[in-house]
């Protein structure tokens, strides 16, 4: 194993020492994120199993592919969300049940994403409660397909669908949700990086 | 696409709900619009990625990452050698290359090959599980743009039969519509030919109207005139008028006059022939006096000559008389005076 140097690095520092081969860096990167990306891939897949290869694939193409992370672009953080979001919507998307989860996700309009277990709320950092807050404050017509695009991989197209309900109808709410969203949470966009 | 339609889709686009020709219309514009969209499209991309903390917390079991090292260091070994390496073994002292190459050659050759042909065949085993994702992948893309064919082509039909009735309804609508055009044009042909013969009408009644207000204002004049001649041919009728011829008491000029006078009616007229013009114009007048005995004269009206020194006038008194024995005229102020101020200019009996 490598000697680190990183210890109590950011992020940037953290993978630009990924960049140069260190593993204790990556050790730390996955402690400080893997739970967020974990649930993130959960979310998508409902399956634990399949949450952990996709966490297991990202971490894999981080520590390939971490001299290619642009800085200028955003923070680490959104772009590992990225990486995990991506795959674990390319693995739903081979799914035959691909479906069915986004129908639940469509039947399920009275709760929002960020309704949680009291317990889970306790463990939950500043920016999980803040983001959790602003979707439960949207209409649930306004928050349904921008969870169901985000969490379910579904394209505008195929949430209409869903929904039984007109494309430009589904459009509006998307755009208006997100605006609210983007009011609500843009100064937070901007604050210190999440650390679970 | 406008930039306007860019910030529309931007909403869209980072929480991946964009597909096909939009999407593709979109990161096209991006990739021309750099500078322009980059801000935008990271303050947006902030908001999408601050949307996966809103996932149930969830931690992964301890063993993951181990795999994860396991995945990197398996990863690491599969890549060949540095050749660093082997370039320091040759160095090591009492090490004899020659002898060990002549010693190795069959079992160092039946070992490459047997490592090539393993590696290849991790490789083919890597490159066919690839393979078949992405065969997985492209099958449910197939399936998906065949779905979405479909609704397209549902979609087209239903347009193409709509736009057909709407094009019906429209040319329908038209050739309605040019009907009533053309009977407003017509109603508002008449309209104005009626119009203008109400205004013919209006203004020939106008015209009437002023001609027979004329012709009342003439009938009450020739009324008047023929009441007066009326009234005049009564008294020269009656046998009980009286007349009393006037003259110059000068004897100067040849004005004259004749005063009918009937007592029983209390009423008269002069004629006045020959008299200098005594116009109302003038603020003068010639006023008729009736005298009895020697009692003071007694106004008995007033008139005036015209241009050829001839007038007619009323002769009424202005209180009862018990005689009259003479009437005289005087020219006095217009409007007349109660006793005379001028001189006599006409007398008789």
């Amino acid at each position: 194993m490598n000697t680190s140097s990183t210890g109590g690095a950011d992020d940037r520092a953290l993978l630009r020492a990924v960049a140069a081969r260190d593993k204790e860096a990556l050790r730390q990167l996955y402690a400080r994120h893997c739970a967020v990306l974990f649930a993130l891939a959960l979310k998508v897949l409902s399956d634990r199993a399949e949450a952990e290869d996709v966490l297991q694939e990202a971490f894999v193409q981080i520590w390939k592919t971490a001299g290619s992370f642009d800085e200028g672009r955003g923070k680490p953080l959104g772009w590992l969300i990225m990486l995990t979001r991506s795959r674990a919507i390319d693995r739903l998307r081979s799914r035959k049940t691909r479906t069915r989860v986004a129908e639940s996700m469509a039947k399920d309009t009275s709760q929002a994403t960020g309704s949680t277990t009291p317990a889970d709320e306790a463990q939950a950092s500043e920016a999980q409660r803040t983001v959790r807050n602003a979707l439960k404050s949207l209409p649930s017509d306004h928050r349904v397909p921008i969870e169901m695009a985000y969490f379910g991989g579904l394209t505008q197209f195929e949430i209409a669908q869903q929904l039984s309900q007109p494309l430009g109808t589904v459009k509006t709410r998307m755009q208006n949700g997100m605006m609210r969203l983007r009011e609500q949470l843009g100064g937070a966009a901007g604050k210190g990086e999440h650390s679970s | 696409m406008t930039h306007e339609t860019f910030r529309e889709m931007l909403p869209l686009y980072v929480v991946g709900a964009l597909d096909g020709d939009e999407l593709h219309n979109f990161e096209r514009y991006i990739a021309e619009n750099r500078e322009r969209c980059l801000s935008e499209l990271a303050e947006y991309q902030a908001v999408a990625d601050q949307i996966a903390l809103a996932a149930p917390s969830a931690k992964p079991s301890p063993s993951v990452f181990d795999r994860i090292a396991a995945a990197i260091d398996e990863g690491k070994r599969s890549q060949p050698a540095p050749a660093a390496a082997s370039a320091q073994r040759a160095k090591q002292p009492g090490f004899h290359l020659g002898a060990l190459i002549v010693r190795l050659v069959p079992w160092a050759a039946a070992a490459a090959l047997a490592l090539v042909l393993m590696n290849l065949n991790n490789q083919l085993q890597i490159v066919t599980h690839q393979l078949q994702v992405t065969t997985d992948s492209y099958n449910n893309l197939l399936a998906r743009n065949k779905e979405q064919q479909g609704g397209l082509a549902d979609l087209n039909s239903r347009l193409e039969a709509q736009t057909k009735e709407f094009g019906g309804k429209m040319d329908q609508l038209r050739a309605k519509n040019l009907e009533q055009q053309h009977d407003l044009d017509a109603l508002r042909a008449a309209n104005k030919q009626l119009s203008d013969e109400k205004d013919g009408l209006l203004r020939a009644a106008d015209r009437m109207r002023e001609q027979l207000e004329q012709q009342n204002l003439q009938t009450a004049a020739l009324q008047k005139k023929m009441d007066g001649q009326t009234s005049s041919l009564d008294l020269f009728m009656d046998p009980s008028t009286r007349v009393a011829p006037l003259v110059d008491p000068k004897g100067e000029s040849k004005a004259v006059a004749k005063v009918y006078w009937n007592g029983g009616r209390k009423t008269g007229c002069m004629v006045v022939s020959n008299f200098s013009p005594v116009q109302q114009s003038q603020g003068k007048c010639l006023e008729l006096w009736a005298i009895c005995g020697s009692e003071p004269p007694v106004a008995a009206g007033i008139g005036w000559t015209d241009n050829s020194g001839h007038g007619v006038f009323q002769v009424k008194l202005a209180k009862d008389m018990a005689c009259i024995d003479k009437f005289a005229v005087t020219v006095e102020r217009a409007g007349g005076v109660p006793a005379p101020e001028g001189s006599i200019v006409l007398v008789g009996q």
